[in-house]
C-alpha cells in the first residue's frame, strides 16, 4: 500500500492536466472571442462589412465582437454614429442626408456597450460629429441581466478609467489577465471553441440582394431582417406581441424596482463626455407595440418604471437642451400596430415618423451642471 | 477567495501547501504561524479592513480565555463566571451589530411608527462561524476541557482557512491535537489521496450541480418575488431546485473543506452525512450541518435545560433552539419562521415517539414501506421549510406554497396534452390547463431535479464512498462498501482525476457559496 497512493496521485494528476491541456488547446486554436488572436468568425464577417458588403446569414456571433473588428479595419471617421440596442437597428442612412454614417446598435444594449463601443472609436481616432443614443428602459435596470457587454470589457474599463474617472489607465489589471488565461480552461469556452470548429466553412456571405429568407447585414450597420420575420402580419405580430407581454419577466425588465441611481450617473457621465468631446448627442427613445406598452404601463404592472425612465430622460434632455425623438410611448411617437417587427422592434416605417423634420442640433446647449440625482436625491 | 475560483486552485493552494510543507521540515510552529498568516490573507482577499476586526475578536477571546482557564483556583467560580459572560456578551454584540442591527431597527421603527435610520454596515464574511467558534472555546475553557497557551496556535485554529468562512463549527479540543503531531508536519501520499478525491467530489457538488440547478430556482422565486403566482409544477421545479441547490452547495463546501483540510494532514468533523435521506426530522439535523447542531445542542439546548425538565420543558427548549438557530441564518423574518417551522416539526416527531413508545412500539424499528412514508414526509416538511427559508419575505413563501398545494393552478406545456390523448382529456376535466409556463419554458426541469433527489436518497455520500480511509472525524461506516468504496486504484486515479479536471473546467465566473451570506 505504501507505493499505491504515490501511483494514485501520478495517474490522477496525469489524468487532470492532459484533459486540461486538451481543452486549453482546442480553446487556443479556435479561440472563438479572438483572445489569443485573430482568426475569428467575427473578423471575416467585419472585414466584408468594411469593405461596403453587406453580409447575409450570419448566424450565432458576438455582435460586440463584429465592432470591434470593424472598427480595427474603418479608414474614415463616419459624421454620425447611432448606438443603441437592436431596437435601434433600424435607424438607417437616409434619416440623415449628406451625412456619412454607421449604426453600431447591438442587441441587449447596455450602458456599458456604449461606453465601450464608443471607446473603440476614440482609440482608433475615429469619434463622430454626432451620435445617435438609442435608449432602452432597461438600461436603468440593475437586475436587467444583460451581461452580453463582458466581451468589450476591458474597453469598458478603460473608457471608465481613461474618461470617466479621469485616471488613464490602458493597462489590463491582473483581475483581466487572469480572467483571459481562464478561458483557456473555461468548459463554455470550449463548447463556443467546438461550435467555432464547425464552422469552418463560413456559412455567412457577401450580397447584393435587398431581402433574403436569412437576415443581412448592411455596410451600414443596420439589418435587414429574413422574409418571413419582414413580411408578418399586424395579426401575427399582434399575437407575438400579446405572447411577449404574457412572459414573466418581460425582456430585461424583471425586478426594475428603481432607475438605478449608479446607471442613472452613468449616463450622465456618458453624455458630459461626449459633449466635452465636442461631439453633439441627440437622444432616441425607441417605441413599443402598442400592446407590449399597454401591458407595460397598465395600473397593476410591475414595469411601469418604463413611463418613469421616460419621464427621467426628458427631465434630463430638458435641463442638457438635448434633442429627444421617439418616445417607448408609440402614441407619442405615432407608430401603430402595422409599424413593428415584434412586441418591441419599430419597423423603418416607424423610424421614419419619428425623426421626420431631423435636423443636426446646432443649439447652444446649456454646460451640464446638474443632475437628476442632485435635483431628486439618490436614493 | 473562493475554493472554486482557479486563482485558488492553481496559485493559492499550491504555495501555501508547498510553503508549509516546507517551513514545518525546520520549524512546526514556524509552519503553523505561515499557515495561519495565509489564512488571513485568504480572508484578506475578500476585505482587507475586515481584518482587523477579526484579529481584535480573535486577541479579545484569546485573552479572556487564558484568564478564565489559567485561574480556576485564584480567580474563584464568580469572576470566572463574570468574566465568561463578559466575552460571550461582547462577542454577541459585535455579531449583532453587524448582522442584525437594520433588523432591530427596522422592526423597532415598524413597531413603534418612530422614525428610524439604518446603519450602513456591510456583514463581514464568516462572522457567525468564527464567533460560534469562538464562544465554544471560551465555554470550553470555563469548563476546563480546553485551553491553548499559544497565540499563533489559536490564531491558527480560528482562522484555519478551510473553515474559516462557513464552517465546519470546530472544537479547539478536536483540532489542535492534531496541529501538535509531528506528523502534521510531514507531506503524506496517503492524505494528499484522500484530500484530493474528497475535494474533487465537493468541487463537482458545486460547479457541476448546484450552480447548474440555481437558474430554476432563481427564476421561480424572482417571478413570485415580482407578483407571479407560480403554479403547480413551477412551484415545484422551484422549491425542489433550492432544496438541491442548497445541500449541493453546502455540503460540497463542507466536502471542500474537509479535502482541503486533509492535505495538511489534519481531520475536520463530518458536517453532512446524507440528510436527504432521514426517515424523520430528528435524525434529519442529526445529519444536516451537523456541527452548527452540535453547537446548538451543547452550548444552547442543554444549558437550557434539554431534556432533564419533562416534556413540556424539552419542547419549550427545543423551539427556542430552533427560533434562534433560525434567527443565526440571517436578519429577517423568513429565517426565524423556519426556525420555528422546524422547531414545531421537532416537538410533532418526540411527542410522536413518546405516543408510540407509550403504545410499546419500537420506535427503532420500521417496515419498509414505513421508513419511505416517512422519508417521503420528512422530505416534504424540509422542502416546505426551504421555500420559507428561500423566499425574500413571508408573501412570496405564501404564495409559492401555494403553488405547491396546486391552489394557483396547474399548467403543463400546450404540447403535451396531444401527446397525452386521452389522458390529457382526462387531465383537462380534472382541471389541468395546458398552455405555457410562463416562468420555466417547461417542465423540463424536474427530469433534472428529480433524478437528482433519488440520487440522493438512494447513493452513498463522499464519507461512505471514502468510508475505509477515516474521510472525518467521529464517521464510523456501518459497514465498509466493498464494492464501490474509494481505494487508490488505477481506476479510481483516472475517475477523480477525470472529475477534478471536469469541475475545474466547469468554474464560470465568481459563484459564492450560499452559505457566505449566513
Amino acid at each position: 500500500m505504501t507505493k499505491t497512493f504515490p501511483v494514485f496521485l501520478c495517474v490522477a494528476g496525469a489524468m487532470f492536466a492532459t484533459l486540461l491541456m486538451l481543452v486549453a488547446g482546442v480553446n487556443y486554436h479556435y479561440d472563438p472571442a479572438n483572445l489569443f488572436g485573430d482568426r475569428t468568425y467575427e473578423a471575416g464577417i467585419a472585414r466584408l462589412l468594411s469593405e461596403g458588403k453587406n453580409v447575409a446569414n450570419i448566424t450565432d456571433y458576438d455582435e460586440r465582437l463584429l465592432q470591434k473588428f470593424f472598427v480595427e479595419r474603418l479608414k474614415n471617421r463616419r459624421d454620425v454614429l447611432v448606438l443603441g440596442s437592436s431596437r435601434s437597428m433600424n435607424l438607417g442612412p437616409d434619416l440623415f442626408p449628406g451625412m456619412t454614417f454607421y449604426n453600431a446598435s447591438v442587441s441587449g444594449a447596455s450602458l456599458e456597450d456604449d461606453y465601450a463601443i464608443l471607446q473603440l472609436y476614440r482609440e482608433h481616432n475615429l469619434l463622430p460629429r454626432l451620435v445617435v443614443l438609442g435608449v432602452d428602459p432597461w438600461v436603468f435596470n440593475r437586475n436587467s441581466e444583460q451581461t452580453r457587454w463582458k466581451s468589450l470589457e476591458q474597453e469598458y474599463r478603460r473608457s471608465m478609467y481613461g474618461n470617466v474617472l479621469g485616471t488613464a489607465s490602458s493597462e489590463l489589471t491582473g483581475d483581466q489577465r487572469l480572467s483571459k488565461l481562464q478561458q483557456l480552461v473555461s468548459f463554455d469556452y470550449f463548447r463556443a471553441a467546438l461550435q467555432a470548429a464547425h464552422r469552418a466553412d463560413r456559412d455567412y456571405y457577401a450580397t447584393n440582394a435587398t431581402e433574403l429568407d436569412v437576415n443581412i447585414r448592411l455596410a451600414d450597420g443596420t439589418i435587414t431582417y429574413n422574409r418571413e420575420h419582414a413580411h408578418r402580419s399586424p395579426e401575427k405580430v399582434a399575437e407575438v406581441a400579446h405572447q411577449q407581454a404574457a412572459r414573466i419577466p418581460i425582456y430585461s425588465l424583471g425586478q426594475f424596482r428603481e432607475l438605478d441611481a449608479e446607471y442613472i450617473k452613468l449616463l450622465e457621465a456618458f453624455i458630459e463626455h461626449l459633449c466635452a468631446e465636442g461631439i453633439e448627442v441627440v437622444l432616441f427613445l425607441p417605441p413599443y407595440h402598442p400592446d407590449m406598452y399597454a401591458a407595460i404601463t397598465h395600473a397593476g404592472s410591475p414595469y411601469r418604471l418604463v413611463k418613469d425612465a421616460e419621464d427621467y430622460l426628458r427631465r434630463f434632455a430638458g435641463q442638457q437642451n438635448l434633442q429627444v425623438w421617439g418616445s417607448f410611448d408609440p402614441n407619442i411617437t405615432s407608430c401603430g400596430r402595422d409599424d413593428f417587427y415584434d412586441e418591441m422592434h419599430p419597423r423603418s416605417t416607424c423610424v421614419t415618423k419619428i425623426f421626420a423634420g431631423f435636423s443636426s442640433p446646432r443649439a447652444e446647449r446649456k454646460p451640464i451642471t446638474g443632475s437628476y440625482l442632485n435635483d431628486h436625491g439618490n436614493d | 477567495m473562493l475554493f472554486n475560483s482557479h486563482g485558488f486552485i492553481f496559485l493559492f493552494l499550491p504555495v501555501v501547501v508547498a510553503t508549509f510543507f516546507v517551513i514545518g521540515r525546520r520549524s512546526q510552529s514556524l509552519a503553523a504561524a505561515w499557515l495561519a498568516a495565509a489564512s488571513l490573507f485568504f480572508y484578506a482577499y475578500w476585505s482587507p479592513k475586515y481584518v482587523a476586526l477579526l484579529l481584535a475578536s480573535i486577541i479579545f477571546n484569546f485573552v479572556l480565555a487564558g484568564s478564565i482557564s489559567r485561574s480556576p483556583v485564584t480567580l474563584g467560580w464568580y469572576r470566572r463566571r463574570w468574566l465568561l459572560t463578559l466575552a460571550i456578551a461582547t462577542d454577541l454584540v459585535l455579531l449583532a451589530y453587524f448582522k442584525y442591527a437594520n433588523f432591530f431597527l427596522d422592526n423597532f421603527g415598524g413597531l413603534t411608527g418612530m422614525p428610524h435610520g439604518l446603519v450602513e454596515v456591510i456583514l463581514p464574511l464568516g462572522i457567525s462561524f468564527f464567533t460560534f467558534t469562538q464562544i465554544a472555546f471560551l465555554v470550553d475553557a470555563y469548563q476546563g476541557k480546553s485551553s491553548e497557551p499559544s497565540f499563533t496556535h489559536y490564531c491558527l485554529f480560528v482562522t484555519y482557512f478551510p473553515h474559516l468562512i462557513a464552517g465546519p463549527v470546530l472544537h479547539h479540543k478536536e483540532m489542535m491535537p492534531q496541529f501538535r503531531h509531528a506528523a502534521t508536519y510531514l507531506p503524506s501520499a496517503r492524505n494528499f489521496s484522500i484530500g484530493l478525491t474528497i475535494f474533487a467530489i465537493g468541487l463537482f457538488k458545486k460547479v457541476g450541480i448546484a450552480d447548474s440547478i440555481a437558474p430554476y430556482a432563481n427564476a421561480v422565486f424572482a417571478a413570485s418575488a415580482g407578483g407571479h403566482a407560480p403554479t403547480f409544477f413551477e412551484a415545484w421545479s422551484g422549491a425542489l431546485a433550492y432544496t438541491l441547490q442548497l445541500y449541493f452547495d453546502f455540503s460540497g463546501y463542507s466536502d471542500m473543506a474537509i479535502g482541503l483540510s486533509r492535505l495538511f494532514n489534519v481531520v475536520l468533523p463530518l458536517n453532512f452525512h446524507s440528510p436527504y435521506k432521514a426517515t424523520n426530522i430528528i435524525e434529519f439535523w442529526r445529519c444536516w450541518h451537523m456541527t452548527l447542531s452540535r453547537f446548538l445542542r451543547d452550548y444552547l439546548y442543554i444549558p437550557l435545560g434539554g431534556n432533564r425538565y419533562g416534556h413540556m420543558r424539552r419542547y419549550q427548549n427545543l423551539m427556542i433552539t430552533m427560533l434562534l438557530g433560525g434567527l443565526w441564518h440571517g436578519a429577517g423574518w423568513t429565517f426565524v419562521v423556519w426556525g420555528g417551522l422546524h422547531g414545531v416539526y421537532l416537538v410533532v416527531n418526540h411527542a410522536w415517539r413518546g405516543l408510540r413508545a407509550r403504545l410499546g412500539q419500537n420506535i427503532a424499528q420500521s417496515t419498509f414501506l414505513g421508513g419511505f412514508a416517512g422519508r417521503t414526509l420528512t422530505f416534504t416538511a424540509v422542502v416546505a421549510a426551504w421555500v420559507v427559508f428561500r423566499a425574500e419575505n413571508i408573501d412570496v413563501a405564501i404564495s409559492v406554497l401555494r403553488g405547491m398545494a396546486g391552489l394557483n393552478g396547474v399548467v403543463l406545456n400546450g404540447v403535451w396534452q396531444a401527446k397525452l390523448g386521452v389522458l390529457g382529456d382526462l387531465l383537462g376535466t380534472a382541471g389541468v390547463v395546458f398552455g405555457d409556463l410562463v416562468v420555466l419554458e417547461s417542465v423540463r426541469a424536474l427530469r433534472w431535479l428529480l433524478p437528482l433527489v433519488i440520487a440522493c436518497w438512494v447513493l452513498p455520500n463522499t464519507q461512505e464512498i471514502m468510508a475505509n480511509f477515516r474521510p472525518a472525524l467521529d464517521f464510523h461506516a456501518d459497514e465498509p462498501l466493498s464494492r464501490i468504496a474509494w481505494r487508490p486504484s488505477l481506476a479510481w486515479g483516472i475517475g477523480v482525476g477525470t472529475l477534478a479536471a471536469l469541475s475545474v473546467l466547469l468554474i464560470t465566473g465568481k459563484s459564492e457559496f450560499l452559505y457566505f451570506q449566513f
